[in-house]
C-alpha cells in the first residue's frame, strides 16, 4: 500500500506532449483562449500555463532554473535584460501585442460622474481621491505609470501634474502588481487604479481614454516616449511603447511544439483572440536577433525597427 | 534484573522513535541547510546591513508579538470555555475556530478588506471615530496575521486546560479560594505549557504570513513581503540571504520561548 501511495505521489502528468508556458499576468485571459484553441489543433499536446509578474516569470527561469517552453512578457525589454546576459536563457524575441496604460474606476469612485479624458489629471489630484498603482521597482506597469504621468506633464503643459497626482497614490496603495488591487478598487478602498487597457476591457471596468501621445500605445512615438524618464531603484528608465514579447527559452523541453505555439499566436487566429481581449496587434510581428528565430517562424516576422 | 530489562526495552522504544523521528527532522533541516549552504557569510552581513531589511524584520517581529498578545487576550478565554464548558453547539464553535486554517490566505485577506476597508461595515466607522485604519498600517498587518494564526492559540490552550484535573480546582475551592483565584493561581499555571505552545505557534504562523497580510498592507513591508520584493528586484541570492537571516532570528526566539514555557512549567510543578 505504501508503494502504491508513493507511485501516486510520484506520478507526473499524463503522457503526451506538455507545453509549459510562463506568461505576464495581463495575458492570462487571452492565453487561456489561445491555449484551448491550440490544444484543439494539437490533440496530443497539453498546455500548462502559469501567469505572474513579467519579472517574476523571467526570474523563475534564470534564478530558479525552471523549464519553460514559451515565455511571454508585458515589456519586451525584460527578455534581453534578464535572459540574454550571462544566463543565456534566450537569444531572440518577437513583439506580438500592444497595450496602453490608463486608469480604471467604478461608479462608486470619488468624482466618477464628472471625470473625463479632458479633466482627469485635475480630478485625480483632488484631495481625498485614492489612487492605486503597482511597484515601480519590480513591475513594468509601475514604472510605465510614472512615464505616462511624465508624458502628461509635457502634453498638457502642466509641470506639477505628476507630483500632485502621486500625493494621492501613497505607498499604502502600492502592490507588487496592479491586478492585486482590483479587489480593493471594487470594494471602494481605492478610487482609481493605474492599469492596462486590456485589463479594463476584460474586467468590464470604466477607464479613461487617454491620448496616444501619453498612453505608451504607439510604437511610432517611441522617440517621444523616451523623453519621459521614471526614477526607480533599478535606475532611470526611459519610456518605451508597451509591446508584449514572446520567446522560446534555450532550456525549453519542447522547442518544436513551442515554435508551433508562437506561430499560432502570431497567426490570424491568435491575433484575433488578442484583439478581442483589448490588445493592439503588431502586424507584421517584429523580431530581435531574427537570425536566431526558429526557421519555421521566420516568414511570420520582420526585423525590429531600430529607433 | 527485571528493572534493567524494562529499561532496556524502554530504550529500544526511544531508539526506534529517534530513528523514525530523525527522518522528519532531516526533512525539515536539510532544505533549510541547503538555503544556508549557498549563502556566503559576507552576503548575510551585507543584507543584514540594509536598513529596509532590518526595518522589515523588526516590523515582522513586532507585529507577530502584538498578534500573539491579541491571541492570548482573546483566545485563551475562548479556549477555557471550550475546555470547561458543556454548552450546546460547542463543536460548532470549535469548528469555527479552525476555519481560518482551511481558508486560502488570499481569500482571508480579501474577506478582511471587505469588513475592515475604508467603506467596510467595521473599518468605515472605526476609521471615522477612532482614526484607526487597516489599509497599509501596522493594524492591518496584525489583522491579517491574527486571522490566520489565532486557531493555533485557541487549540493548544484548550488542550492545556483539558489536561488540568478539575478535582484540583475543586480542592482549591474547598480550601476557600474564589473562582477567579482558582483560575489565576491553579488553572492558568497548570495550563501554562499548553498556552505557551499555542502562543509560540501563533507567533510562528503570524511571522510567516504573506498573502493575507499583503492584501491589506504591502507597505509597511513585513519580512515575507520584503523577501518577495527582493527576489523580484535583486534575484535569488539576496532574497535567500534575507530569508536565512529571518530564520536565524526566529530560531533564536523559538528556543527562548520553549525555554520560558518549560521553566514556568517546572515552577508550576514544584508548587503542586
Amino acid at each position: 500500500m505504501l508503494l502504491s501511495a508513493i507511485a501516486l505521489l510520484a506520478a507526473g502528468p499524463a503522457s503526451g506532449q506538455t507545453l509549459t508556458i510562463f506568461g505576464a499576468g495581463t495575458l492570462a485571459a487571452p492565453f487561456r483562449q489561445i491555449d484551448a484553441a491550440f490544444e484543439k489543433l494539437h490533440p496530443r499536446a497539453v498546455v500548462h500555463a502559469q501567469f505572474g509578474g513579467s519579472v517574476m516569470m523571467a526570474r523563475k527561469i534564470t534564478d530558479l532554473h525552471q523549464h519553460a517552453d514559451v515565455l511571454a512578457v508585458a515589456d519586451y525589454s525584460v527578455i534581453p535584460r534578464f535572459l540574454f546576459g550571462e544566463s543565456k536563457a534566450a537569444d531572440w524575441y518577437v513583439g506580438f501585442a500592444r497595450n496602453a496604460i490608463t486608469f480604471v474606476y467604478t461608479e462608486k469612485s470619488k468624482f466618477a460622474p464628472e471625470i473625463s479624458s479632458a479633466n482627469w489629471y485635475d480630478v485625480l489630484a483632488r484631495p481625498g481621491v485614492q489612487i492605486g498603482r503597482s511597484n515601480p521597482d519590480t513591475d513594468p506597469s509601475g514604472y510605465q505609470t510614472l512615464q505616462m504621468l511624465a508624458l502628461a506633464e509635457q502634453h498638457y503643459h502642466s509641470p506639477n501634474l505628476a507630483a500632485a497626482l502621486l500625493t494621492n497614490a501613497p505607498r499604502e496603495n502600492i502592490r507588487d502588481t496592479e491586478t492585486e488591487l482590483l479587489a480593493a478598487l471594487q470594494l471602494g478602498q481605492i478610487d482609481y487604479l493605474a492599469i492596462y487597457r486590456s485589463d479594463a476591457l476584460q474586467h468590464h471596468l470604466r477607464y479613461l481614454d487617454l491620448p496616444a501621445a501619453i498612453d505608451l500605445s504607439d510604437p511610432a512615438r517611441a522617440g517621444n516616449y523616451a523623453t519621459a524618464v521614471a526614477q526607480t531603484k533599478n535606475g532611470d528608465l526611459p519610456g518605451k511603447p508597451i509591446i508584449y514579447a514572446v520567446t522560446v527559452p534555450t532550456g525549453a523541453d519542447q522547442p518544436e511544439l513551442a515554435a508551433e505555439f508562437v506561430a499560432f499566436l502570431l497567426g490570424p487566429a491568435g491575433q484575433a483572440i488578442m484583439a478581442g481581449n483589448g490588445f493592439g496587434n503588431v502586424d507584421p510581428a517584429d523580431a530581435v536577433n531574427i537570425d536566431k528565430v526558429p526557421a519555421s517562424l521566420r516568414s511570420l516576422v520582420v526585423p525590429w525597427p531600430s529607433d | 534484573m527485571a528493572e534493567r530489562l524494562r529499561r532496556a526495552r524502554g530504550s529500544g522504544v526511544v531508539l526506534t522513535c529517534w530513528l523514525v523521528g530523525s527522518v522528519l527532522l532531516a526533512f525539515i533541516v536539510v532544505p533549510l541547510l541547503g538555503l544556508a549552504a549557498v549563502q556566503p557569510v559576507r552576503n548575510l552581513v551585507r543584507v543584514a546591513a540594509m536598513p529596509d531589511v532590518r526595518l522589515a524584520i523588526w516590523l515582522s517581529l513586532l507585529a507577530a508579538f502584538l498578534t500573539a498578545g491579541c491571541a492570548a487576550i482573546l483566545g485563551v478565554p475562548l479556549a477555557y470555555v471550550l475546555a470547561r464548558g458543556t454548552f450546546g453547539g460547542r463543536d460548532v464553535v470549535a469548528a469555527i475556530v479552525d476555519l481560518p486554517l482551511a481558508v486560502p490566505h488570499t481569500v482571508a485577506g480579501i474577506a478582511l478588506l471587505i469588513v475592515l476597508g475604508r467603506q467596510g461595515p467595521i473599518g468605515g466607522p472605526i476609521g471615522e471615530v477612532l482614526g484607526l485604519r487597516f489599509w497599509g498600517t501596522l493594524a492591518g498587518v496584525v489583522a491579517g496575521m491574527l486571522f490566520v494564526s489565532a486557531p493555533y492559540a485557541v487549540n493548544a490552550a484548550q488542550i492545556g486546560f483539558e489536561a488540568v484535573d478539575p478535582r484540583l480546582e475543586k480542592v482549591a475551592r474547598t480550601l476557600g479560594m474564589g473562582p477567579w483565584g482558582v483560575l489565576l493561581h491553579v488553572t492558568l499555571p497548570l495550563a501554562w505549557p499548553g498556552i505557551m505552545t499555542g502562543l509560540t505557534l501563533t507567533y510562528a504562523r503570524a511571522i510567516s504570513e504573506f498573502a493575507a497580510v499583503a492584501i491589506l498592507a504591502y507597505y509597511p513591508m513585513t519580512a515575507p513581503v520584503k523577501i518577495y520584493e527582493m527576489f523580484l528586484q535583486f534575484g535569488l541570492e539576496d532574497a535567500s540571504a534575507m530569508a536565512l537571516l529571518m530564520l536565524l532570528v526566529t530560531l533564536a526566539l523559538f528556543i527562548l520561548f520553549r525555554g520560558l514555557a518549560r521553566r514556568r512549567a517546572r515552577f508550576a510543578g514544584a508548587g503542586r
